[in-house]
Order: C-alpha cells, then structure tokens, then sequence
C-alpha cells in the first residue's frame, strides 16, 4: 500500500494541493481521500516523498497524544474504574512517560509511522503503551514494579509472538528489533 | 434450591434472593452465565470503542459482576451517563484460549455488590485479545460517537 506524504487532486473544478500534518493514520486519510475523489470524478495522483519529515512529525504528534493522556491519569483516584483499581503512582507515570520517549527516538531513527500509538490505564495501577505498525502490535506494560515491563510482540502475518518480562536494559533491542521488522 | 439458581423462572428469582441475602458464596459459576464489566472512563477504550487491552488487566485478580445477579441501574450507579457495560461469557474465561476462571467475591467496598466475581488468573496478551474480540456492549458506552476513526 502506497502511503502518500501528499496528494495532487485535479478535475473540472478543482485543481488543488493538500497536505495532512495531523493526520493519522496515513491509510485512513489515503483510503477516506480516494473515495471521495472517485465519487466526484477527478483524477486522483499520489505523490510518494522519499523524504520522511511529515512521518517524524506524525509520529511526533501521536506520542505527544499519548504522552497527555498519560499525564491525566495522575488525576485518577482510589476506585476509578468503579471497582476496587488503585491510583496511578508518579513514578508509573514518568517511566511510561519516558516509555513514550524511547519509543518515538526509535519510530524516528527508522522513519517508521505506526498506525498507532495507544495508553491504556489498568485497574491495578499499571499503564500500556500499544504500538500497532501494520498488523504487527507491541503492547509495553509499566507496573509498580519499575524494574521490568512487561513485552508483548505479535505478528499474525508471520505468525509470530512473544510475551516475556523484560528489564529497562534490554528495551531498547526489543523495540528495534520490533520496529526493525518495518524496515527493507 | 441451588438446582434452580441459574433458572430464569420464580424459583430461580427466589433462589437468588435468598442467596444475595444470605452472602452466600457461590461455589461454581456455570459456563452459561454473563459477566459483566463496566467502562467508566473513556481512556479504558479506543475511540471505535473497543476496550483497550488494558481494560483486562488487573494482576490482582480483574472485577466483574455476574450479571444475573445484577442489573444495568445497578452497575451504572455512581457513574458517569456515558459509562457503558461490556458483556463476555465464562466460558470465554474458561476456554484454552483464555485459560483463566472466574470466582464470586461478594465485596462491601467501594459499594455492597454481590454480582461481584473475579478471575482467578492474571490474563496474557493473547488471551485479552480472546476478550476483545468477543465482547459485545450490553449498554452502548457513550463517551466516543460511534464510528469515529481511531
């Protein structure tokens, strides 16, 4: 699938330029762009950039969404899930804060856009960040015990998958090797 | 009288009753029976809402309420108006796939509920991703409209 940085439109009353700075992911905007252009008759071009800066700044974007939402789990008290969940401790917070960082340090180096970058707050005061690039998903799991995190890779395409524990040492092979798979 | 517990007839509603009123622990939840789980914030989803994986995971052992003994005014007492009720079933805890079992563990905190079950493993990836494929919302969460992109 080509994924398109911009896209020249042209037709019988239009003639324009369109770029997508915040838009996520790439496929959707790609998918939603062509069938409004094929229902209104114009010809429709893809421009495929080799130079990847809106990537860096998509990518950029996402982890800064993520990096928000985790920051509003602080606020989260006893019992928030309406059962018996645990409040979210700052130290959780930072390292799945920092989690963010690492992470978009790799998606840059690679040039890689993920089709999403997803928090997930969880009942006993652990935090996930999901990663989905293509089919492939690697869920990160910060939990009170801030010396390991939990790892989990899947790729159904290769059927592929691993769930491990994992220390802060060995996390950043584990996340190259998983954003690495992306890479020719 | 325990014969008749699952029953959706007078004897059935009788026995839970007395049940419910007794705290009686109940011993096996049969296969058959729904459990429910409650969305009360809209960071627990994805904007599609499906539930996010972390929606599952609790290592202490995740709530839910066994919905017969329970119902929708009930479980969204206290909550947000868009909270909204994912329902999966037990056997779905139970199968290979999952691989986790569900227990009754009537709580008094943060509220007296005696629907209140937990399951008794703490759920791999693999087998959250089971759970999220085989939800379904028995009342629609309303934080995110629906069909908006992710």
């Amino acid at each position: 699938m080509i994924m398109p940085t911009a896209i020249t439109i042209t037709g019988d009353n239009c003639t324009g330029w369109m770029e997508h700075a915040r838009v996520r992911p790439y496929i959707q905007f790609y998918e939603r762009a062509l069938k409004s252009i094929t229902a209104s008759n114009y010809e429709f071009v893809a421009l495929v950039h080799p130079v990847a800066s809106m990537d860096i700044a998509n990518s950029e974007t996402m982890v800064a969404d993520a990096r928000d939402e985790i920051q509003h789990y602080s606020t989260f008290g006893s019992e928030w899930d309406g059962y018996s969940a645990k409040p979210f401790e700052q130290d959780t917070i930072m390292k799945a804060d920092s989690l963010l960082v690492i992470l978009l340090q790799h998606l840059s180096a690679e040039r890689i856009v993920p089709s999403e970058i997803t928090p997930g707050p969880a009942s006993d005061g652990s935090i996930d960040i999901e990663l989905r690039i293509d089919q492939r998903t690697m869920i990160l799991t910060v939990s009170k015990d801030l010396d390991e995190l939990g790892y989990y890779m899947s790729d159904p395409k290769n059927s592929k998958m691993e769930e491990t524990s994992i220390d802060w040492k060995t996390l950043g092979a584990h996340v190259s090797r998983f954003i690495g798979q992306n890479t020719l | 009288m325990i014969g008749r517990l699952w029953e959706h007839t007078c004897l059935g509603s009788l026995a839970r009753i007395l049940y419910k009123f007794s705290w009686r622990k109940i011993e096996h939840i049969p296969d058959s029976q729904k459990l429910w789980r409650v969305v009360s914030k809209p960071q627990q989803i994805k904007k599609d809402g499906k539930p996010k994986p972390s929606f599952f995971r609790d290592s202490t052992g995740l709530s839910c309420d066994l919905a017969i003994f329970t119902s929708i005014r009930k479980c969204k007492a206290g909550r947000l108006p868009e909270a909204g009720i994912v329902e999966f079933e037990v056997s779905t805890v139970r199968s290979p796939a999952v691989g986790a079992d569900v227990g009754h563990k009537p709580v008094m905190v943060p509220r007296w509920n005696y629907a209140h079950c937990e399951l008794t493993k703490v759920l791999t990836n693999d087998g959250i991703s089971v759970l999220i494929q085989k939800h379904r919302y028995v009342v629609p969460q309303g934080f995110w409209p629906a069909n908006t992109p992710r």
